[in-house]
């Protein structure tokens, strides 16, 4: 048994992070976040050079074939410097949703960095345990409804679209599909509404088949999670040892101590659920038990997120004292970041149901 | 990563669920160990723990030379699995086998161990620590209790509290100082004392729980000979320590545990009816038993990076710092939610019994406060306080 990472996912893990912490760190984000605008295309293509977005894709279609616990480094790394790029909607769930539904032609873009693809699948007034009961309406090809949250729509060349008659693959810069940002306050993640009118799309595949993607979005975005929460607690610790007070550290208080040590508890258990989650999606080679353990796996690291990170984030806040509540500290970078974990993709009420469903 | 066990360690697994299904008889399946035991009960304990223990099953991380099967850790979580998979008791020793064996296999003579080891392992001779004090709890090296040098004799004096097993132990692993005007660290020795030495004195302690799971015992002018002594003289905190690091395959018996009550939860939420309908069905109900089940997994997935890491000859990393919290926080959630999803039958039987005694899993073996300094301190480096 081993739970820890290669020295060859380690080695990659540090040549990302120097990249980061050199060329993209969470000052840019910063910048990007205040006037709202897109990821730039050096970042997407030092990514695209690095392989981040061939990663998931098979090497039969120009990929690299590599797994989620590869990409489970990626995302430590990326929410730790709260980046922009749409990591997690196109290299994550795109892609599997392409390797997933045999998209060659889209695979091999994907993988070469020359496109950009989302999933959209959440609908107003539609719980996310039902998901697989979409309204959007698909007759002869043509697509007409509203989906919302669908993340880096704006940024997407191709979308996946659930519809009541299946998955379709449209190209989200077409006649009849207009999409609409709305800002959250995580800037660090973007999404928007997306509204179909008759737009064309080409079915690619059966709606419930999405769940083996959605247990990988969810993991990646847990991952990313992980990474924010690792920085928070950092932040929170630098600060700590340096801020003085009553003439001492305030990092020997022991009030200001157990916070820290709380934090680091949750960080530290968090680890260990996402590093088996990532593990169980990779064994998941589509029989019935595989995919049983890997969505266990997944639901509980979501429902883990979700209950014990915008606390963290809180505490992490709260270390810093008034500092933390300035726009001008990172840490509030951090704390969004860990608020959008929570609530993009299911909060915790709806994956503790879902577990519930499973073991009860 | 792989989190699959090693095929010797599945193979073991055969082995050791096989060896059960012929040994364990349905009396002593399921038998309480911790707490008031009575005799009749620890007679058949003592018995299953010498079958045990000629199969070698009792201490399977022991050199073969004890008793052992010199076994690595993975088998060693595979017994715990399948002891617990099976309802079967534990070995009546926790205490000497995991603490005090140890201490003497590295510091003892060899007549020590000779006496003591192959005793301890079959059950005959019951064990206990005698560490705490009343003065001396989170605080442990400021113990007070003497032995002072008579001869060929150490004599003792003083008081020591929170001795688990000490109302059925036959020896007691003993700290002491023995240079009062050292500091406090040093000048502290280690003996092994009979426990029908005389003037040795042992009360039950009742917890609030009404069970005496632990005892008080009292040293007046108790008189063992130089043999007693485990170790170097004044140097008993080392010996000490040695035995409080050796717990690192126990993870999984706690995980464990703590895994089967929750799903004994689950299962009496689903077989009571209220209003006619399930109480597994309430939406609230459900969300909390489903909050303490993922935190029980949660807590094994922390265990494995501490058992793998074991596996693999590394140290254990930060994660075995925060084990014991973690475990304490869960066990109280769990009595929460036993209270949340059972009401006023929480305050019956198994559930009430086991609602009081959480208040112990936070406060027994350090507690969360004092984990928590020493997490913050000695993995995190904070500075102490100015």
């Amino acid at each position: 048994m081993d739970t820890s990472y290669s020295p060859e996912q380690e080695a990659f893990r540090d040549s990302l992070r120097r990249y980061l912490a050199e060329k993209c760190d969470q000052s840019l984000a910063r910048q990007k976040i205040t006037e709202a605008v897109p990821h730039t295309t050096e970042t997407w293509n030092a990514f695209v050079e690095m392989g981040i977005t061939a990663l998931l894709v098979p090497e039969s279609a120009g990929g690299l074939g590599m797994g989620m616990v590869d990409m489970g480094v990626v995302m430590e790394e990326l929410g730790r410097r709260v980046n922009i790029a749409p990591v997690l909607s196109s290299a994550v769930a795109a892609t599997y949703t392409a390797v997933l539904f045999k998209q060659a032609g889209l695979l091999s873009a994907l993988a070469e960095g020359s496109k950009i693809a989302t999933v959209a699948f959440e609908e107003e007034g539609l719980s996310f345990l039902n998901w697989h009961q979409p309204s959007v309406q698909a007759v002869k090809g043509k697509l007409s409804g509203k989906k919302v949250r669908v993340l880096d729509a704006l940024a997407a060349d191709m979308m996946f679209v659930t519809t009541s008659d299946g998955v379709y693959l449209v190209d989200s810069k077409g006649v009849g599909i207009r999409s609409e940002a709305v800002p959250m306050i995580d800037g660090s993640r973007r999404m928007a509404t997306v509204y179909f009118d008759q737009a064309s799309g080409e079915k690619v595949g059966e709606v419930r088949e999405l769940a083996a993607v959605i247990d990988r979005w969810i993991v990646a975005l847990c991952a990313d999670a992980v990474g924010a929460a690792e920085m928070a607690l950092y932040l929170a610790l630098q600060y700590a040892k340096e801020r003085q007070q009553f003439g001492v550290a305030i990092g020997s208080f022991q009030a200001v101590q157990h916070l820290l040590a709380e934090m680091f508890q949750q960080v530290e258990m968090a680890k260990a659920g996402l590093h088996y989650a990532l593990w169980a999606l990779d064994q998941d080679k589509g029989n019935e038990a595989e995919r049983a353990e890997a969505h266990r796996a997944a639901v509980m690291m979501k429902a883990f997120v979700c209950e014990y990170f915008p606390k963290l984030g809180a505490e992490a806040i709260q270390v810093f004292g008034g500092a933390g509540f300035t726009w001008e500290y990172d840490i509030q970078l951090y704390y969004k970041r860990l608020l959008s974990a929570e609530l993009l993709l299911g909060n915790s009420e709806t994956w503790l149901e879902e577990l519930a469903r499973i073991v009860i | 990563m792989d989190y699959r066990y090693p095929s010797e360690a599945e193979k073991f697994r055969l082995e050791v669920r096989h060896w059960i299904e012929k040994n364990l008889t349905e009396d002593v399946r399921g038998i309480h160990n911790r707490g008031d035991i009575d005799q009749a009960d620890l007679g058949k304990l003592k018995a299953w723990n010498k079958k045990m223990a000629e199969s070698r099953y009792v201490a399977i991380s022991w050199p073969v030379e004890f008793g052992g099967r010199n076994a690595g850790v993975m088998e060693q979580v595979v017994l715990a699995e399948e002891m617990h998979r099976a309802n079967a008791p534990a070995p009546l020793n926790p205490i000497g086998l995991n603490n005090i064996a140890p201490s003497i296999m590295a510091y003892g003579t060899p007549a020590q161990k000779e006496k003591y080891l192959k005793r301890m392992l079959s059950g005959e001779d019951i064990w206990c620590q005698g560490f705490s004090e009343p003065e001396a709890g989170s605080d442990l090296a400021s113990l007070r209790t003497r032995a002072t040098e008579e001869g060929d004799y150490f004599v003792i004096n003083g008081q020591k509290v929170w001795n688990t097993l000490g109302h059925y132990a036959d020896y007691c692993e003993l700290l002491v100082r023995t240079d009062p005007t050292a500091s406090k660290h040093h000048g502290i020795s280690c003996l092994l004392v009979d426990m029908k030495t005389p003037g040795v004195e042992v009360r039950p302690l009742k917890t609030l729980t009404g069970a005496c799971e632990f005892a008080e015992i009292f040293f007046d002018n108790v008189k063992v000979p130089e043999s007693a002594l485990l170790g170097p003289l004044h140097q008993g905190w080392m010996v000490a320590m040695n035995t409080l690091s050796n717990e690192r395959a126990g993870v999984a018996n706690i995980h464990l545990g703590l895994r089967k009550k929750i799903s004994d939860l689950i299962a009496e939420a689903k077989n009571k009816t209220v209003d006619g309908v399930s109480l597994s069905k309430d939406p609230v109900v459900r969300q909390k038993l489903a909050k303490v089940y993922l935190m029980g997994e949660m807590q094994k997935a922390l265990a494995n990076v501490t058992i793998a890491a074991a596996a693999n000859g590394k140290p254990p990393g930060a994660e075995s710092s925060i084990i014991k919290i973690t475990w304490a926080e869960i066990e109280n959630l769990l009595a929460e939610t036993s209270a949340q999803v059972l009401g006023t039958d929480a305050l019956l039987e198994r559930w009430g019994d086991n609602r009081l005694y959480t208040r112990a899993t936070s406060i027994a073996g350090g507690t969360t406060q004092v984990n928590r300094n020493i997490v913050a301190q000695r993995v995190l480096g904070l500075p102490r306080k100015g």
